[in-house]
């Protein structure tokens, strides 16, 4: 460690002068420290990806929700302290015995940026938008699985019918994933939708996307309605935020630290050493999710045996992972979900490292035979080799698959890595590899459906090799309202997905983000995104 | 004369000046390197996990430090120098071959032929040759015989335009037309009596290309297209130190090094062959 020292220090001056330098563009944050917030200015905003569609209701990566969480409001939102949901749009609500009703009852005083207001009326045509489009929104279609209809009650009241008691769909209401947009946006197509024409109630309007270089939002002058977990209900304090993408890890951290951004959001971990030898401020984050896992296709007929699938779980020394790759920045998976989801259930007995045990699966699988080469081998001769298709050359994916390389052979299995320039749009079953990563944030266990379920079978991990008893489990789990009991199925979930080989956790996500030490009132919602309307500076 | 002789021999006396020497020193290792690693690194570059000491600095241990999964960093520079340097040789000789054909055939056949080939030689000289070559590669697909591959065939344009230049002057000797009087077919002739004698100054350009073609594989790698992981080379060694290029310097530096120290090396010594050769 102590070698470390003298660069930091080097980089550490390297960067006082920088900041001296331009120090004209800070010092006003510094001063005004004390005399609460001001507004006016821009922020300016590093994202380290574009997603390339802002539909909020349409694809789910963080980047592109982190800009839905700007330009749309929800019905509900959710405290990242306690999990609780809050009254946001809808004042409050009434669910039915069965949980199959919810009732909402709207704020009357909101309008979208357009100009037109926000109503029953509208609530309902973005319900029925999403499960018109379906596929395009996965995720928030998955949310309104059973989706009878909504029935405006009057202007203020809308009353939503399942045909089966749906537990998660309040929470459902607080994710971006159903953030509302105003009728002229749902009007569109969605691929219009997606290249950034969206009129939303939030504090801040979406005013230009240019793909791979920006995104410009303005903040709304009559904004008034800011979600209970908001600082400043009112306008946002920042007149303008300007994203623009910076791809590349260090660049992204480098700018903040040299001052030409004020927020970078979310930083490769081996990025926080950086950050934390500038005066910027690290901002961390434990994610809920689904714990980070390598997934075994089942359709694919290498991984057709659950005793293989198993076997790459037992064979991972999840410890060693976290702690090389990720330089202990992570924690190991102890379940399917991370600590933070409220799902939660620990699982580490599951979870252990046990090479012979691994050994034993595989022979059980029929791999047998052990090469030359300490690659097993059945009885057609087929050597046990599955291979990883992936993007990134350099990034710490790639390292934790060499890792992950190195502790499958010990036990006879020969991971065959496929670097790709750009990930394909197929689905999943139509490619050549056999084992794929994968990331879902979810601050409910119900994400559990939305990543294991095969529920869009062109979606699914398990294509054209759906689990009746999962599929069932995860219904329950849907259905099922009293949250013991909820825990209770979603521990079964958990355990059955972990008991026939489904995926195999590997470490739980903490999200880095930073910001400027001139910027105030920065933090994050429940997933993590940073809420520019309360930042000043 | 006897100072233009003088002038001329100049070069051939550079040879003993300590670049040079360093160069000779220093290609010889890097080709040692690339013959028998196993003599000169220390540790396996794929297999050897040093967790306890993942990503430290130079030590006595380790001499060029350890990357992030605990492998050697040194012995990871040694086993890389065989692709790296294969690679860049492939490039060198797929340019040479190919090039110096159309340029013979060019410079020989004239005419609509002439034309031809140094129109769409002129086509390739106007992109510029990485772009050129990370369009080949984006269509060849990954792997360090693609990129070696693709390398080669941007270096073709600056070899068909010296094996012209060399035929045009050859063709115009008096020889040349005493071999065709004598009733020498065209093949015969362009094998015993041009080749020959435009090899020398074509041998000095793949000298000078073969730096700037392991740069270009290099570069290729750095940018993902080259060998796949664990296989250690040396652009992409590059390409995996830098995210840690603020807390980690030996990560990106010694590799780099190497890269920089191999191309200089090699463009000192065909610049002293160029010398010797007039």
């Amino acid at each position: 460690m102590s070698k470390r020292r003298p660069t930091l220090t080097a980089l550490a001056a390297g960067l006082a002068l920088l900041l001296a330098a331009c120090s004209s563009g800070t010092a006003g944050g510094e001063d005004s420290a004390s005399a609460g917030p001001t507004t006016g200015g821009t922020l300016r905003v590093g994202f380290s990806d574009d997603t390339g569609n802002y539909d909020p209701q349409q694809r789910p990566q963080l980047h592109a929700r982190t800009i839905s969480r700007q330009i749309t409001d929800t019905l509900t939102d959710q405290d990242p302290e306690t999990g609780e949901i809050l009254p946001w749009l809808a004042t409050h609500w009434e669910i039915s015995d069965d949980t199959t009703q919810f009732t909402f009852t709207l704020r009357d005083d909101v309008t979208f940026s357009d100009g037109t207001p926000f109503d029953a009326e509208v609530v309902k045509a973005n319900l029925d938008r999403v499960v018109e489009i379906g596929p395009l929104a996965y995720v928030a279609a998955g949310y309104l699985r059973g989706y009878v209809g909504s029935e405006v009650l009057d202007d203020g009241r809308v009353r939503v019918t399942f045909d089966q008691p749906n537990a998660q769909f309040l929470q459902a209401t607080a994710t971006q994933s159903l953030g509302l947009l105003s009728l002229d946006t749902l009007a569109l197509s969605p691929e219009e939708v997606a290249a950034g024409n969206v009129v939303g109630t939030g504090p801040y309007v979406l005013d230009s996307y240019v793909p791979d270089q920006s995104i410009t939002l303005t903040a709304r002058e009559d904004y008034d309605w800011g979600s209970p977990l908001y600082e400043n209900r009112g306008r946002a304090y920042y007149d303008t935020v300007e994203v623009s993408f910076i791809p590349e890890a260090t660049t992204l951290a480098g700018s903040l630290a040299s001052g030409q951004i004020d927020v970078a959001y979310i930083l490769d971990a081996a990025s926080a050493d950086t950050i934390e030898a500038s005066d910027a401020e690290l901002v961390s984050t434990a994610m809920p999710a689904i714990s980070i896992p390598i997934v075994p296709f089942v359709y694919r007929d290498v991984f057709a045996d659950e005793h293989t699938r198993r076997a790459l779980s037992l064979a991972t020394d999840r410890q060693a992972i976290v702690d090389t790759v990720f330089q202990g920045r992570y924690e190991p998976a102890t379940g399917v979900l991370t600590t933070t989801n409220p799902g939660y259930v620990d699982l580490s007995d599951e979870l252990t490292y046990d090479p012979d045990q691994a050994e034993t699966e595989l022979e059980q699988a029929g791999w047998t035979e052990v090469g030359s080469d300490g690659i097993r081998t059945n009885a057609a001769g087929e050597r046990l080799a599955p291979s990883i298709e992936y993007v990134g050359s350099g990034t710490s994916t790639e390292a934790l698959l060499q890792l992950l390389q190195q502790q499958w052979k010990q036990v006879g299995i020969d991971l065959v890595l496929k670097p790709v320039a750009e990930a394909s749009e197929d689905a999943l079953h139509q490619h050549d590899y056999d084992l794929s990563t994968w990331s879902q944030t979810r601050a409910d266990p119900d994400v559990l459906r939305t990543v294991y379920s095969s529920f869009y079978e062109n979606q699914s991990f398990l294509y054209d090799n759906a689990d009746p008893e999962l599929d069932q489990l995860l219904g329950t789990l849907q259905t099922t309202v009293d949250p013991a009991e909820r825990l209770k199925v979603s521990e079964q979930v958990q355990r059955l997905i972990l008991e026939r080989g489904y995926t195999v956790p590997l470490y739980d996500l903490t999200q880095y983000t930073a910001h400027a030490a001139g910027v105030q009132g920065y933090h994050t919602d429940i997933e993590g995104k940073p809420l520019f309307v309360d930042a000043w500076s | 004369m006897s100072v233009e002789t003088l002038v001329r021999r100049r070069p051939v006396v550079r040879w003993a000046a300590p670049g040079a020497v360093a160069s000779v020193l220093l290609l010889t290792v890097v080709v040692l390197w690339a013959a028998l690693p196993g003599l000169f690194a220390p540790y396996d570059p794929v297999s050897d996990l040093d967790a306890a000491h993942a990503l430290s600095g130079p030590s006595t241990q380790h001499w060029f430090g350890t990357d992030l999964l605990g492998r050697d960093l040194y012995s990871r520079v040694v086993h890389g120098a065989r692709l790296s340097v294969s690679a860049a040789l492939i490039a060198v000789l797929v340019s040479l071959v190919i090039g110096s054909a159309l340029g013979m055939l060019a410079g020989y056949a004239g005419r609509g032929v002439d034309t031809v080939i140094m129109r769409a030689t002129e086509v390739m000289v106007a992109i510029p040759g990485l772009l050129l070559s990370l369009a080949f590669v984006s269509i060849l697909g990954f792997g360090v015989t693609n990129v070696a591959l693709a390398v080669g065939i941007a270096g073709i344009p600056s070899f068909v335009r010296i094996a012209r230049a060399e035929t045009l002057r050859i063709t115009s000797r008096p020889y040349f037309d005493a071999a065709r009087c004598a009733g020498t077919g065209h093949l015969v002739t362009l094998v015993r009596h041009v080749a020959p004698n435009a090899v020398g100054p074509v041998l000095v350009l793949a000298g000078l290309e073969l730096g700037g073609a392991i740069l270009s594989v290099a570069a290729l790698s750095f940018l993902g297209f080259g060998a796949v992981p664990p296989t250690p080379e040396w652009g992409s060694m590059v390409s995996e130190g830098r995210t840690h290029l603020a807390t980690a310097w030996w990560l990106t530096t010694f590799p780099g090094a190497v890269v920089a120290a191999t191309v200089l090396a090699t463009n000192r010594l065909s610049r002293g062959v160029r010398g010797a050769n007039r």
